[in-house]
């Protein structure tokens, strides 16, 4: 990992605490958006209101004429339930007369809506309004004042504000003020932005902020509208954009550290097509590969230097490259590597201003500390090079700040001239910022598709494993990325309950393939969903591999602490005990009944995971997986369950066959005397029954299907399914926990390129 | 410029499953079904298996591999990535759910891609169709 000077010289300077001027905390609506910004119906606004609060509304119907705008007004009110009731506002309670065109110091009778009950309610008007305001009070009051609500911090907020100004002229520019809430890279923090508009004049314009401006491969530039796929909307509103300090603000606690392992995916990085990148963060942030293809020292965007950006999340990510450079040439192959930065940065906001003609004196954005209200200067950032129109009295000087940025607060991003043409005119104006960041450093090779680096006979691009000359493919069973699942219960040859969720195991295979088509490696990943019993069930798996071509098995458990495995053989297969106990994978001490009932929480669970290695490639036909996947009393090995078609492994107390209502015959086991089996396989992850409730109350078509012998009803598991008879939540919510897939590249593995 | 012209053939088709592991016959809907699972009468050998093995052949007589081969289930999913094999012939016996009927392929080299759909009939042969 590279140390991150320029960040830490970042972080010293960004909390110097600008001079600004602090504003008296005022109500919500006019007082800060401008009462000549009328606020446009499409905007949808929310307070996170607490049972009993009243929130006060008052505004006047907009129309650009001095005649009375007498049509109805009202404001709609939706509750956390989604219940929408609408409100009338009257001369009497909440409309303003004609005459009031300034938002008033008091407000004598606003309508006034007490709320039910906690939660998130979500507020928009009939028409234009200008002025207008929402405050909300503890309690009803026969009047409040507008410009000094209780609590003195921001609750009002929007993910996109929508307002008409009537003319591209300065006397319809604003100098309001918005704030903008960031993740901050972990839960409990987040980043402040104060969105500061001077002579900001769009006429009919939006107010919104997201991560990374317009989506790749645009993101962190300008662009024109007209640019295919850029129209109205591609600017997708991401963070809550507040009127005041929001009283949600937190200030950030993380500090982002990233780690670039390099190339992921097939392991090589191809001219032509690109690659896949792996990089670790601590954070949840946004990050930016920049390949300096140019190979002129620096990491610059602005050149032909090729870029990666978008979000990540705490852990392992992947980033594509599509193999073309920022010109959007391929980039060539070599023998000598590429440099290659990633950045991963936290609390980055964009405001990617809408149709926005002027911005002059301009824009800026500064820090907010939720702690003491002070500001703080930060590196401001735009690229407009895509918009320029070539008079200077319209373009931003200077026309991009992509790699150093300017000081916020003392710089402001300027364009137009108040007239209806300029860069900004249906265009997106995008200025951005950032919290904080790391970085670090790979050397990145690029190879010939055509090439074989492995000399297994198969091209680099068509090769799986291009650097390992063993393996070329992969075979999923059920596919990639998919897992199915085998329902067990464990009670046999006592009568069961038949819910068939004593044990729901979830499974993929994968098979690594050699040039010839032969199998050399096979991982098989495993997932407990639920163990709804009482007695502690082991894990095994006797596969029709002969014991003496596997040279190593590997296990992992919750995708970590790999370690070697025993096997053994199994007549002329070979037996391997995957887990003695399957409740050790699950994250929970004491519960008996594990996700099965919804009385109680959703327990969590760890995968298991084998890496089976073969000596010699063995021709495999993979139509009988899961194979002899079973399940056995961990006291008592000898008590084993298997899929009807499995007869039990040597330690299998036989003993047990023909008592109770067992009734297995041969060529089919573990059934009962009516030819039910106490294991079902099912090609796909479904919902598997409550506790005690019988599978065919969650899945009626199965009783066709058996009935049938298999012709009808193929699709019991997906069709005609009950599900309030599933088991699809704990008693705190929460699903049952999904399959736990390894990507190929950790177990199958392979050789990596470069070792 | 791809000057790969395929002498490939591509033939694929579906196997029922082995005598004596299908039973019964398909209910009519003029007979009523049982109440409930434990009321059913279950056909001997019957597994209650929800796949049915399912074959498939590619072969080419390419010298070298052909390029990229991708075979993907009726969601989409891919079941094979990677090649078609030096040798020239690869066979996947794949358990496919009962209930689906297609496999699509993909292969060639990246810059010239064939694509193959893969119809399983009811017959339990599967048939190309370009």
């Amino acid at each position: 990992m590279r140390a991150g000077n320029a960040a830490l010289s970042f972080v010293v300077l960004s909390f110097v605490v600008l001079s600004f001027a602090a504003k008296a905390a005022r109500a919500e609506g006019s007082a800060q958006t401008g009462d000549n910004q009328s606020l446009d119906p499409k905007t949808v606004m929310f307070l996170d209101l607490t049972a009993g609060e009243v929130v006060n509304v008052s505004a006047r119907a907009f129309r650009a004429t001095s005649t009375l705008y007498s049509a109805p007004l009202f404001i709609t009110m939706t509750d956390p339930t989604g219940s929408a009731e609408q409100h009338e506002l009257t001369l009497l309670a909440g409309r303003f007369g004609d005459e009031v065109s300034v938002t008033p110091t008091s407000v004598g009778a606003p309508l006034q809506i007490s709320v039910p009950e906690d939660g998130v309610y979500r507020f928009s008007f009939s028409e234009f309004v200008a002025p207008w305001d929402i405050s909300v009070t503890a309690v009803p009051s026969p009047s409040v004042d507008p410009m000094n609500p209780e609590g003195g911090r921001g609750r009002l907020y929007a993910t996109q504000w929508s307002f008409n100004a009537g003319t591209f002229a300065s006397s319809g520019a604003t100098d309001s003020d918005f704030y903008v809430v960031t993740p901050a890279g972990t839960e409990g923090s987040n980043y402040v932005w104060l969105l500061d508009f001077e002579g900001l004049a769009g006429y009919v314009y939006d107010v919104a902020g997201n991560s990374l401006g317009l989506p790749p491969p645009y993101s962190r530039t300008s662009q024109e509208a007209a640019v295919e796929g850029l129209g109205y909307g591609a600017f997708v509103p991401e963070h809550d954009v507040y009127l005041n300090l929001p009283v949600t603000a937190l200030g950030p606690s993380a500090t982002p550290v990233v780690t670039f392992d390099g190339v992921s995916g097939s392991g090589m990085t191809l001219e032509g097509a690109g690659g896949q990148f792996r990089f670790q963060s601590n954070v949840a942030g946004t990050y930016q590969v920049v390949i300096d293809t140019d190979r002129n020292g620096a990491f610059d965007p602005t050149t032909s230097d090729a870029v990666v950006a978008g979000s990540c999340k705490i852990g392992n990510n992947d980033a594509v490259w599509d193999g073309v450079d920022g010109f959007g040439a391929s980039v060539p192959s070599s023998n000598v590597p590429y440099n290659a930065r990633l950045y991963l940065r936290i609390g980055e906001f964009h405001f990617a201003g809408w149709d926005i003609e002027t911005a002059k004196p301009g824009l800026s954005i500064v820090g907010v500390d939720p702690q003491t209200d002070a500001q703080w200067s930060t590196q401001m950032f735009w690229d407009d090079r895509a918009i320029l129109t070539g008079d200077p009295n319209d373009d931003p000087a200077p026309p991009e700040t992509v790699l150093d940025g300017v000081a916020s607060g003392s710089t402001r991003h300027e364009w137009g001239n108040f007239h209806g043409a300029g860069p900004g005119n249906v265009a997106y104006v995008d200025t951005w910022v950032f919290g904080t960041e790391s970085s670090d450093d790979h050397a990145l090779e690029v190879h010939a598709a055509a090439a074989d680096a492995d000399g297994d006979g198969v091209t680099n691009a068509a090769d799986s494993f291009p650097c390992d000359p063993a393996l070329s493919s992969t075979l999923f069973v059920p596919a990639e990325g998919v897992s199915a699942a085998v329902f067990f219960e464990d009670l046999w040859p006592s009568p069961g309950d038949l819910d068939f969720n004593d044990l729901v195991l979830a499974y993929n295979y994968a098979f690594g393939l050699d040039s010839q088509g032969e199998v050399r490696v096979i991982t098989v990943n495993l997932t407990p969903r639920a163990a709804g019993a009482g007695y502690h069930s082991g894990i095994g798996l006797v596969l029709p591999i002969n014991s003496t071509l596997i040279s190593n098995v590997t296990r992992l458990l919750g995708g970590e602490d790999a370690a070697s495995h025993s096997w053994e053989a199994e007549g002329s297969g070979t037996l391997i005990r995957v887990l003695d106990d399957t409740r050790d994978l699950f994250l929970v001490e004491g519960q008996v009944i594990l996700n099965t009932d919804p009385t109680k929480p959703v327990v969590n669970v760890n995968s298991v995971a084998l890496r089976i290695e073969l000596s010699s490639p063995v021709i495999l036909s993979t139509e009988d997986v899961p194979f002899d996947l079973f399940t056995f009393r961990s006291t008592d090995v000898g008590h084993e369950i298997h899929l009807p078609k499995y007869h039990g492994t040597s330690y299998m107390n036989t003993g047990l066959f023909g008592t109770g209502i067992d009734g297995s015959i041969e060529g089919w086991w573990f059934v009962d005397r009516t030819g039910l089996p106490f294991a079902l396989s099912v090609p796909a992850v479904s919902l598997y029954p409550l506790e005690r409730l019988q599978i065919d109350e969650l899945f009626p078509n199965i009783i066709g299907f058996a009935a049938s012998a298999g012709t009808a009803n193929t699709d019991y598991y997906s069709e005609g399914v009950v599900s309030e008879n599933g088991f699809v939540a704990g008693s705190f919510g929460g699903a049952p926990p999904p399959p736990e897939l390894l990507p190929i590249s950790v177990v199958i593995g392979g050789t990596e390129c470069g070792s | 410029m791809n000057t790969w012209k395929p002498r490939t053939q591509i033939t694929a088709f579906g196997l029922l499953l082995t005598s004596g592991c299908v039973g019964g016959e398909p209910s009519s809907d003029s007979v009523a079904l049982p109440a409930t699972l434990r009321d059913v009468d279950v056909q001997q050998g019957f597994r209650f298996e929800a796949t049915r093995p399912v074959e498939i052949h590619l072969e080419t007589s390419l010298p070298h591999s052909g390029g990229a081969l991708i075979v993907r289930r009726t969601s989409g999913d891919v079941i094979f990535r990677g090649s078609l094999p030096v040798s020239g012939s690869l066979v996947l016996r794949y358990p496919l759910p009962r209930h689906e009927e297609e496999f699509d392929v993909t292969f060639g080299p990246a810059d010239d891609p064939r694509s193959l759909r893969l119809v399983v009939g009811s017959d339990g042969i599967a048939k190309g169709a370009m």
